[in-house]
Protein backbone atom coordinates (compact mmCIF):
# COMPACT_ATOMS: atom_id res chain seq x y z
CA UNK A 1 0.00 0.00 0.00
CA UNK A 2 2.64 2.30 0.84
CA UNK A 3 4.69 1.27 -2.02
CA UNK A 4 1.82 1.89 -4.41
CA UNK A 5 1.11 5.41 -3.06
CA UNK A 6 5.13 6.16 -3.15
CA UNK A 7 4.61 5.19 -7.25
CA UNK A 8 1.74 7.90 -7.27
CA UNK A 9 3.53 10.31 -6.00
CA UNK A 10 4.28 13.14 -9.07
CA UNK A 11 7.76 13.66 -8.20
CA UNK A 12 8.45 10.03 -10.09
CA UNK A 13 10.47 8.58 -7.01
CA UNK A 14 12.54 5.32 -7.83
CA UNK A 15 10.19 2.70 -5.50
CA UNK A 16 12.26 -0.28 -3.67
CA UNK A 17 10.72 -2.96 -1.67
CA UNK A 18 11.62 -6.19 -0.11
CA UNK A 19 9.16 -8.67 2.09
CA UNK A 20 11.40 -10.81 4.06
CA UNK A 21 10.23 -14.15 4.62
CA UNK A 22 11.01 -16.89 7.48
CA UNK A 23 12.68 -20.09 5.89
CA UNK A 24 13.21 -18.69 2.76
CA UNK A 25 17.22 -18.26 1.54
CA UNK A 26 16.42 -16.12 -0.65
CA UNK A 27 14.30 -13.78 1.23
CA UNK A 28 16.03 -13.49 5.07
CA UNK A 29 19.81 -12.14 4.14
CA UNK A 30 20.74 -9.01 3.16
CA UNK A 31 22.29 -10.01 -0.49
CA UNK A 32 19.34 -11.11 -1.16
CA UNK A 33 17.84 -7.88 -0.27
CA UNK A 34 20.64 -5.75 -1.81
CA UNK A 35 20.51 -7.93 -5.27
CA UNK A 36 16.99 -7.67 -5.06
CA UNK A 37 16.58 -3.94 -4.86
CA UNK A 38 19.56 -3.66 -7.57
CA UNK A 39 17.65 -4.79 -9.91
CA UNK A 40 14.41 -2.72 -9.36
CA UNK A 41 16.58 0.42 -9.12
CA UNK A 42 17.37 -1.19 -12.89
CA UNK A 43 14.09 -1.81 -13.69
CA UNK A 44 13.37 1.92 -12.98
CA UNK A 45 16.08 3.48 -13.93
CA UNK A 46 17.71 2.16 -17.28
CA UNK A 47 20.79 4.45 -17.57
CA UNK A 48 22.78 2.24 -14.94
CA UNK A 49 22.96 -0.99 -17.57
CA UNK A 50 26.16 -0.16 -19.25
CA UNK A 51 27.68 -0.38 -15.82
CA UNK A 52 26.13 -2.78 -14.07
CA UNK A 53 26.70 -5.43 -17.93
CA UNK A 54 30.42 -4.37 -17.31
CA UNK A 55 30.64 -5.55 -13.75
CA UNK A 56 28.38 -8.68 -14.73
CA UNK A 57 30.80 -9.69 -17.79
CA UNK A 58 33.87 -8.80 -15.22
CA UNK A 59 32.58 -10.46 -12.07
CA UNK A 60 32.93 -13.95 -13.39
CA UNK A 61 30.29 -15.34 -11.47
CA UNK A 62 26.90 -16.75 -12.29
CA UNK A 63 25.13 -14.91 -9.29
CA UNK A 64 26.42 -12.02 -7.99
CA UNK A 65 27.60 -13.42 -4.71
CA UNK A 66 31.23 -11.23 -3.59
CA UNK A 67 29.91 -8.86 -0.93
CA UNK A 68 32.08 -6.00 -1.90
CA UNK A 69 30.75 -5.82 -5.05
CA UNK A 70 27.36 -6.06 -3.97
CA UNK A 71 27.71 -3.44 -1.19
CA UNK A 72 29.90 -1.29 -4.03
CA UNK A 73 27.13 -1.86 -6.70
CA UNK A 74 24.07 -0.92 -3.90
CA UNK A 75 25.73 2.30 -2.87
CA UNK A 76 26.38 3.16 -7.01
CA UNK A 77 22.66 2.90 -7.81
CA UNK A 78 21.31 4.43 -4.67
CA UNK A 79 23.59 7.36 -5.07
CA UNK A 80 22.50 7.57 -8.58
CA UNK A 81 18.60 7.54 -7.68
CA UNK A 82 17.41 11.27 -7.74
CA UNK A 83 14.63 10.42 -5.27
CA UNK A 84 13.76 6.82 -3.75
CA UNK A 85 11.43 5.44 -1.42
CA UNK A 86 12.42 2.49 0.37
CA UNK A 87 10.24 -0.27 2.07
CA UNK A 88 11.46 -3.41 4.07
CA UNK A 89 8.70 -5.61 5.35
CA UNK A 90 8.94 -8.55 7.78
CA UNK A 91 12.21 -7.91 9.31
CA UNK A 92 11.42 -9.95 12.29
CA UNK A 93 11.32 -13.09 10.04
CA UNK A 94 15.13 -12.95 9.27
CA UNK A 95 17.65 -14.44 11.95
CA UNK A 96 19.09 -12.38 14.37
CA UNK A 97 22.64 -10.99 12.40
CA UNK A 98 21.02 -11.01 9.42
CA UNK A 99 17.85 -8.22 10.26
CA UNK A 100 20.53 -6.50 12.45
CA UNK A 101 22.76 -5.89 9.43
CA UNK A 102 19.90 -4.83 6.63
CA UNK A 103 18.73 -2.38 9.43
CA UNK A 104 21.90 -0.89 9.79
CA UNK A 105 22.90 -1.11 6.15
CA UNK A 106 20.20 0.81 5.10
CA UNK A 107 20.02 3.12 8.36
CA UNK A 108 23.62 3.98 7.39
CA UNK A 109 23.35 4.64 4.23
CA UNK A 110 20.13 7.05 4.85
CA UNK A 111 21.83 8.57 7.78
CA UNK A 112 25.65 9.08 6.05
CA UNK A 113 23.52 11.47 3.13
CA UNK A 114 24.89 14.72 2.78
CA UNK A 115 22.80 17.64 4.68
CA UNK A 116 22.76 19.57 1.28
CA UNK A 117 19.81 16.35 0.21
CA UNK A 118 19.22 14.79 3.43
CA UNK A 119 15.86 13.24 2.15
CA UNK A 120 16.77 11.89 -1.54
CA UNK A 121 16.56 8.17 0.57
CA UNK A 122 13.98 7.40 2.55
CA UNK A 123 13.33 4.25 4.30
CA UNK A 124 10.24 2.41 6.09
CA UNK A 125 11.02 -0.88 7.87
CA UNK A 126 8.53 -2.69 8.86
CA UNK A 127 8.90 -5.08 11.86
CA UNK A 128 7.28 -6.91 15.11
CA UNK A 129 8.16 -5.12 18.35
CA UNK A 130 10.17 -7.51 20.17
CA UNK A 131 13.70 -7.06 22.08
CA UNK A 132 15.67 -6.76 18.95
CA UNK A 133 13.61 -4.51 17.29
CA UNK A 134 14.20 -2.25 20.33
CA UNK A 135 17.55 -2.70 19.77
CA UNK A 136 18.23 -2.18 16.12
CA UNK A 137 15.55 0.88 15.56
CA UNK A 138 16.17 2.33 19.08
CA UNK A 139 16.34 6.49 18.36
CA UNK A 140 13.89 5.85 14.87
CA UNK A 141 10.59 7.83 14.88
CA UNK A 142 7.75 4.86 15.35
CA UNK A 143 4.39 3.88 14.94
CA UNK A 144 2.82 1.05 16.56
CA UNK A 145 -0.37 -0.64 15.38
CA UNK A 146 -2.78 -1.15 17.89
CA UNK A 147 -5.81 -2.84 18.14
CA UNK A 148 -8.00 0.44 17.75
CA UNK A 149 -6.25 1.35 14.45
CA UNK A 150 -7.17 -2.22 13.04
CA UNK A 151 -10.96 -1.91 14.15
CA UNK A 152 -12.19 -0.11 11.04
CA UNK A 153 -9.86 -2.85 8.94
CA UNK A 154 -11.57 -5.35 10.84
CA UNK A 155 -15.42 -4.15 10.44
CA UNK A 156 -14.75 -4.31 6.57
CA UNK A 157 -12.76 -7.41 6.18
CA UNK A 158 -16.07 -9.01 8.57
CA UNK A 159 -18.81 -7.40 6.55
CA UNK A 160 -17.57 -8.77 3.15
CA UNK A 161 -16.62 -12.07 4.27
CA UNK A 162 -20.30 -12.08 6.03
CA UNK A 163 -21.75 -11.10 2.60
CA UNK A 164 -19.91 -14.46 0.77
CA UNK A 165 -22.60 -16.19 3.67
CA UNK A 166 -25.30 -15.48 1.74
CA UNK A 167 -24.34 -17.10 -1.45
CA UNK A 168 -23.51 -20.77 -2.43
CA UNK A 169 -23.20 -22.93 -0.78
CA UNK A 170 -24.51 -21.16 2.40
CA UNK A 171 -27.12 -19.20 1.54
CA UNK A 172 -27.85 -18.06 4.85
CA UNK A 173 -30.35 -14.65 4.98
CA UNK A 174 -29.18 -11.53 5.12
CA UNK A 175 -29.72 -10.81 8.58
CA UNK A 176 -28.04 -13.93 9.47
CA UNK A 177 -25.19 -13.24 7.80
CA UNK A 178 -24.13 -9.91 9.05
CA UNK A 179 -24.95 -10.98 12.55
CA UNK A 180 -22.43 -13.78 12.03
CA UNK A 181 -19.91 -11.29 10.67
CA UNK A 182 -20.57 -9.40 13.74
CA UNK A 183 -19.89 -11.26 16.25
CA UNK A 184 -16.43 -10.46 17.37
CA UNK A 185 -14.19 -11.27 20.18
CA UNK A 186 -11.08 -9.75 20.48
CA UNK A 187 -8.75 -11.34 23.24
CA UNK A 188 -6.65 -9.37 24.99
CA UNK A 189 -3.45 -10.01 23.05
CA UNK A 190 -5.16 -8.31 19.98
CA UNK A 191 -6.09 -11.48 18.56
CA UNK A 192 -9.43 -11.44 16.87
CA UNK A 193 -11.38 -14.48 16.62
CA UNK A 194 -13.94 -14.98 14.01
CA UNK A 195 -16.72 -17.83 15.00
CA UNK A 196 -17.90 -19.41 12.35
CA UNK A 197 -20.77 -22.04 11.96
CA UNK A 198 -19.18 -25.86 11.75
CA UNK A 199 -18.34 -26.33 7.96
CA UNK A 200 -17.62 -22.93 6.80
CA UNK A 201 -14.43 -22.36 5.18
CA UNK A 202 -13.27 -19.28 3.98
CA UNK A 203 -9.44 -20.00 3.09
CA UNK B 1 13.92 21.30 -75.38
CA UNK B 2 17.32 21.42 -73.31
CA UNK B 3 15.34 23.01 -70.53
CA UNK B 4 12.54 19.92 -70.90
CA UNK B 5 15.51 17.48 -70.78
CA UNK B 6 17.37 19.17 -67.57
CA UNK B 7 13.75 19.18 -66.00
CA UNK B 8 13.59 15.59 -66.54
CA UNK B 9 16.86 14.81 -65.14
CA UNK B 10 16.06 16.86 -62.01
CA UNK B 11 12.93 15.10 -61.43
CA UNK B 12 14.47 11.87 -62.00
CA UNK B 13 17.30 13.18 -59.45
CA UNK B 14 14.45 13.76 -56.76
CA UNK B 15 12.88 10.56 -57.11
CA UNK B 16 16.64 8.96 -56.79
CA UNK B 17 16.38 11.77 -53.21
CA UNK B 18 13.52 9.65 -52.34
CA UNK B 19 14.55 6.16 -52.48
CA UNK B 20 18.01 6.69 -50.85
CA UNK B 21 15.98 8.61 -47.49
CA UNK B 22 13.61 5.70 -47.99
CA UNK B 23 16.25 3.41 -47.84
CA UNK B 24 18.47 5.12 -45.26
CA UNK B 25 15.25 4.85 -42.69
CA UNK B 26 15.31 1.33 -43.24
CA UNK B 27 18.26 0.78 -42.12
CA UNK B 28 18.16 3.33 -39.30
CA UNK B 29 15.35 1.42 -38.03
CA UNK B 30 17.07 -2.03 -38.45
CA UNK B 31 19.89 -0.65 -36.35
CA UNK B 32 17.61 0.67 -33.50
CA UNK B 33 16.05 -2.68 -33.62
CA UNK B 34 19.42 -4.24 -33.47
CA UNK B 35 20.02 -1.97 -30.31
CA UNK B 36 17.19 -2.72 -28.67
CA UNK B 37 17.38 -6.37 -29.01
CA UNK B 38 21.26 -6.27 -27.53
CA UNK B 39 20.10 -4.19 -24.72
CA UNK B 40 17.43 -6.45 -23.92
CA UNK B 41 19.82 -9.40 -23.77
CA UNK B 42 22.35 -7.38 -21.57
CA UNK B 43 19.35 -6.63 -19.42
CA UNK B 44 18.35 -9.87 -19.11
CA UNK B 45 22.52 -10.99 -18.65
CA UNK B 46 22.44 -8.70 -15.70
CA UNK B 47 18.94 -9.47 -13.94
CA UNK B 48 20.17 -13.53 -14.46
CA UNK B 49 23.51 -12.33 -12.15
CA UNK B 50 21.16 -10.28 -9.96
CA UNK B 51 18.86 -12.93 -9.44
CA UNK B 52 16.38 -11.10 -7.57
CA UNK B 53 14.07 -12.59 -4.95
CA UNK B 54 10.07 -13.01 -6.06
CA UNK B 55 8.86 -10.06 -4.39
CA UNK B 56 7.26 -9.22 -7.03
CA UNK B 57 4.94 -11.91 -6.49
CA UNK B 58 3.86 -11.38 -2.91
CA UNK B 59 3.40 -7.63 -3.55
CA UNK B 60 1.04 -8.94 -6.44
CA UNK B 61 -0.60 -10.86 -3.98
CA UNK B 62 -0.97 -8.80 -1.14
CA UNK B 63 -2.58 -6.23 -3.65
CA UNK B 64 -5.30 -8.36 -4.58
CA UNK B 65 -6.31 -9.16 -1.03
CA UNK B 66 -6.53 -4.93 -0.21
CA UNK B 67 -8.41 -4.76 -3.20
CA UNK B 68 -11.29 -6.85 -1.90
CA UNK B 69 -10.72 -4.51 1.32
CA UNK B 70 -10.33 -0.98 -0.42
CA UNK B 71 -10.76 0.96 2.88
CA UNK B 72 -7.77 -0.67 4.94
CA UNK B 73 -5.07 0.96 6.05
CA UNK B 74 -6.26 4.18 5.44
CA UNK B 75 -5.59 5.59 9.05
CA UNK B 76 -2.02 4.45 8.68
CA UNK B 77 -1.26 6.91 5.59
CA UNK B 78 -3.40 9.62 7.52
CA UNK B 79 -0.68 8.88 10.31
CA UNK B 80 1.47 12.66 11.22
CA UNK B 81 4.33 10.63 11.43
CA UNK B 82 3.99 8.69 8.60
CA UNK B 83 3.05 11.67 7.04
CA UNK B 84 6.19 13.10 7.94
CA UNK B 85 8.13 10.56 6.66
CA UNK B 86 6.11 10.20 3.32
CA UNK B 87 6.05 13.77 2.59
CA UNK B 88 8.05 14.08 -1.24
CA UNK B 89 9.10 17.87 -0.24
CA UNK B 90 9.20 18.33 3.83
CA UNK B 91 9.88 14.94 5.22
CA UNK B 92 11.48 14.54 8.56
CA UNK B 93 15.39 14.25 8.70
CA UNK B 94 16.71 11.62 8.79
CA UNK B 95 13.68 10.09 7.26
CA UNK B 96 13.68 7.18 8.70
CA UNK B 97 10.46 5.11 10.10
CA UNK B 98 9.44 1.63 11.95
CA UNK B 99 6.04 0.15 12.00
CA UNK B 100 5.38 -2.53 14.11
CA UNK B 101 3.07 -4.02 15.22
CA UNK B 102 2.03 -5.13 11.69
CA UNK B 103 4.25 -8.10 10.60
CA UNK B 104 2.96 -8.27 6.88
CA UNK B 105 0.76 -6.06 4.31
CA UNK B 106 -1.47 -8.84 3.03
CA UNK B 107 -3.79 -11.75 3.99
CA UNK B 108 -4.33 -12.21 7.59
CA UNK B 109 -1.37 -11.24 9.59
CA UNK B 110 -2.40 -7.52 9.16
CA UNK B 111 -5.39 -8.21 10.84
CA UNK B 112 -4.18 -11.20 13.44
CA UNK B 113 -7.26 -12.87 12.72
CA UNK B 114 -7.31 -16.33 13.93
CA UNK B 115 -9.96 -18.53 12.56
CA UNK B 116 -12.01 -20.83 14.92
CA UNK B 117 -14.54 -23.33 14.08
Amino acid sequence: MVVERAKELPIKPIVLYFYCKHGYPEQDNFPAVARTVLAQILEQDGDLLPHFYQRCCESGEAVLETRTTIEELLKMGLDSCKSAYIVIDGLDECGRENRKEITQWFRNVVTDLPTSEPDRLRCLFVSQDDAFSKHDFSGLPSIKVRVEDNEQDIESYCRTQADTLTLDPYNLARERATVIGKTVAVSSSGKVYLFLPRGCDFF
Amino acid sequence: MARHYQLLENTATLAQIEEFQKSRQVDNERFNDAVKEENLRRKKMVFDWLRPARVKNDHYEFMKIRAAYPETGEWLLNHPTFQEWFHPFFPMVPPLLWLNGIPGAGKCRQLNISIVH
